[in-house]
């Protein structure tokens, strides 16, 4: 059961973490949100391709 | 080889990216697609690897906003990582008088390159005919006629990019030098620049490409010699119009002028001044009936795949907190963003099919004519339209816009039209406190709720837009220059694109942070001060042992005495005095609060907290809601008047970290995103107060 309350811990730990992250990139990155979508990070940031 | 690839809006610049560079991407038809720079790479016939830079289309070198300020940079300052040592020039067959103003002065700059013509079967239609062999033979570069979408013709634009190294034209087409020879000479010596037409636009463009001469000494220079800036252009655009015309007469033939082409048959329809309104509220009820009525199957299916994973976790997962942590916290959650999959793929799918038909561009137009009157000018309308999708590319849309004021309030407004991450809440409200009722027969009147939503928000960007108006005091010298592409059949790939790249972004994109929440929300709502926890389940057992309830009965007691005792129940009560009087309980305003983080955020939270409050789980996330009461009255906590009292704040309020952050960026100021914040929830507040308390 302990390992499961130190899982879930960390779990937590994890997702404050992210959140925070996501938060800082919001206001420093290039596309002005965190997403790592398509919708407005895609069409300002550099996209570099290669083809092969 | 470094490659740029230049061009007029809307010349299937994009398609031509994509097609020689693999790249996927959006091809849409109204202007501010393209807004930065994009890089990709391919190989020439003969194995030389080339990096191409998509630069934003512009209609000249003089530029009028900031994108073209980009494109007239890239292309002066030789410094620059992406200074091109070749450039394909993208001319629109079937526009060739405005196309070729950029041609011919880009050409002046010396570049080896290479004019690729497009929509040529537009040419065909509109009865026009090239002569390629004329062209290349008078501006003396290669020429070939290339079909983004189709591939025709990229084997031959291969091919004349290897050989065009040694076709750069030497002579001017347009000379300054002709009439300005000290000016040149000076300006010439001061840059180190032997090109007399780069010189001459480094001097009158007053852009900063390089550092040899500072603006100010420039600006002097043209002071000296009498030069006027604007006057100047006007003159060299006069006389490259009259070259243009007569390589046209000599390259051009024109078969037959008489029949109007079809798109201009359309657009007499679809851009009439009743008729384009009409056409266009009936294409919206067609979206939003979709919506709804469209998505009931696959939205159920989805539902219950959740509840018999939830389900099977228990079932196969050790009892204990872990397991209690995937079936309450992360499926519930997983459940509430991917259940919209189908209505968000619903509404995207039609987006893309009108803007692929070329028909956006029309909505555009005819929104422009109705916007003027309220004294908005025709530049803020892509970015209003363009927030229906979402806020932040709408806002970095803004700046296409000249003026500073006007850009302004179009970013301060561009937050009320309705983003995509609001449809999630409204369709849930919607479906939770208006019924499912037909209205005319034929249509559903949740569809027509959803469909005012939309109306709403828009009337309230134009209405707050009149507001900064007067506030702000705007001179307003913008105009909208809109680019009307010819009709076409949507491409099925194009359209499937994007639907599977806005599907991918609601998933990915708030997946994670849904995700990241509902396991913090799980364990806020799991676990609570444990003294005051079994204090309330003690009085819970006590009223059980006296009023003889079932075990049913008593678990369900035990699980809201739990939940309302946990860490989340306490917070929620702390603040639910604040939003009582909006007809909001606790659990609501858990959910408002993490909306602050995305709107989307509301459903999965309502879905978590929901779970933890009933461990059985056998129900749906709308089935819980719908079931939920208030403990002080027992009458429905979402009835009419709370779902109303929602569907407006989340209307109006400013609930979008990332949106806050990019008015933060596009402003350089905290002032004017902190006002915005402050305006937007005070009036979301204040009016879901007032709607409430006259409905209920």
């Amino acid at each position: 059961m302990i390992i499961q309350y130190i899982i879930i811990a960390l779990l937590v730990a994890t997702a404050l973490g992210y959140l925070a992250v996501r938060l800082r990139k919001a206001f420093t990155s290039k596309a002005g949100c965190a997403s790592d979508c398509g919708c407005a990070g895609k069409e300002f940031r550099e996209a570099s391709i290669s083809n092969k | 080889m470094n490659l740029a690839l230049v061009g007029n809006p809307n010349t299937g610049k994009s398609s031509l990216f994509n097609r020689l560079t693999g790249l996927n991407q959006k091809v849409g038809n109204y202007p501010g697609v393209t807004v930065d720079k994009k890089i990709g790479y391919f190989k020439l016939p003969n194995k030389e690897r080339v990096r191409l830079i998509d630069l934003p289309g512009c209609y000249s070198l003089y530029p009028s906003s900031q994108d073209e300020e980009v494109v007239l940079q890239t292309l002066l300052n030789q410094d620059g990582e992406d200074f091109p040592n070749t450039v394909v020039v993208i001319a629109d067959a079937s526009n060739l008088k405005r196309n070729m103003l950029l041609v011919t002065q880009v050409i002046d700059l010396g570049f080896p390159m290479v004019l690729a013509f497009t929509m040529n079967d537009e040419a065909q239609k509109k009865h026009l005919k090239i002569d390629l062999e004329a062209i290349e033979r008078q501006l003396g570069i290669p020429a070939v006629v290339v079909n983004g979408r189709s591939g025709e013709g990229m084997n031959e634009l291969r091919s004349a990019l290897a050989n065009a190294k040694v076709t750069a034209r030497e002579s001017l087409i347009f000379n300054p030098k002709e009439e300005h020879v000290a000016y040149i000479d000076q300006l010439a010596a001061g840059l180190n620049e032997p090109n007399a037409y780069k010189a001459w636009l480094q001097g009158l463009s007053l852009v900063e490409p390089s550092k040899k001469l500072s603006l100010q000494h420039l600006s002097d220079l043209a002071k000296d010699h009498d030069l006027h800036r604007k006057r100047a252009q006007v003159k060299e655009t006069i006389r490259r119009y009259e070259i243009i015309d007569e390589l046209l007469k000599s390259s051009v033939e024109e078969t037959d002028t008489a029949s109007a082409s079809l798109t201009d048959r359309i657009d007499a329809i679809l851009t009439h001044k009743i008729m384009g309104f009409v056409i266009f509220f009936a294409l919206l009820a067609l979206v939003f009936q979709a919506i709804f009525s469209w998505s009931t199957w696959p939205m159920e299916m989805i539902e219950l795949l959740f509840e018999e994973l939830s389900l099977l976790s228990q079932e196969v997962l050790p009892s204990g907190p872990l397991a209690d942590l995937v079936a309450q916290g992360i499926l519930p959650g997983l459940a509430g963003v991917l259940v919209f999959i189908p209505q968000i793929a619903i509404l995207f799918g039609f987006i893309a099919l009108l803007e692929e038909s070329g028909y956006m561009s029309r909505v555009v137009f005819i929104m422009d004519k109705l916007m003027r009157r309220f004294g908005l000018s025709g530049k803020s309308v892509v970015p209003l339209i363009s927030g229906m999708a979402c806020a932040i590319p709408a806002i970095m849309a803004t700046r296409t816009i000249d003026t500073w004021k006007e850009r302004l309030i179009t970013i301060l407004v561009t937050p009320f039209t309705t983003c995509s991450a609001r449809l999630p809440v409204y369709t849930i409200i919607i479906a939770l406190v208006i019924p499912s009722t037909e209205v005319f027969g034929f249509l559903n009147l949740q569809g027509l709720v959803l469909m005012a939503m939309y109306v709403f928000g828009f009337v309230l960007a134009v209405s707050a837009a009149v507001v900064f108006n007067k506030v702000i005091k705007t001179k307003r010298t913008g105009f909208l220059m809109l680019e009307m592409p010819p009709y076409r059949l949507p491409q099925a790939r194009n359209v499937g694109l994007t639907m599977y790249e806005k599907v991918k972004s609601f998933v990915v994109g708030a997946g994670k942070i849904i995700l990241a929440i509902s396991i913090v929300l799980w364990a806020l709502a799991s676990y609570g001060p444990p003294a005051k926890r079994a204090e309330a389940r003690t009085a819970v057992q006590q009223q059980a042992a006296a009023q003889e309830w079932t075990q049913v009965e008593l678990d369900h007691a035990l699980g809201a005495a739990d939940l309302k005792t946990s860490y989340i129940g306490i917070i929620g009560q702390q603040i639910e005095p604040v939003i009582a009087p909006l007809g909001y309980d606790w659990k609501i305003g858990i959910a408002l609060l993490t909306s602050f983080a995305a709107r989307e955020v509301f459903v999965g939270t309502i879905a978590t907290i929901y779970a933890v409050g009933d461990p059985e789980n056998e129900y749906s996330i709308k089935e819980k809601m719908s079931a939920d009461v208030y403990p002080s009255t027992g009458k429905p906590l979402f009835d009419l008047a709370t779902g109303i009292s929602l569907l407006l704040f989340y209307a109006l309020a400013m609930q979008c970290m990332s949106t806050v952050a990019v008015v933060k960026r596009e402003t350089k100021t905290w002032k004017w995103p902190l006002i915005q914040f402050a305006v937007m929830t005070a009036m979301a507040y204040v009016v879901s107060l007032i709607a409430y308390q006259l409905i209920s």
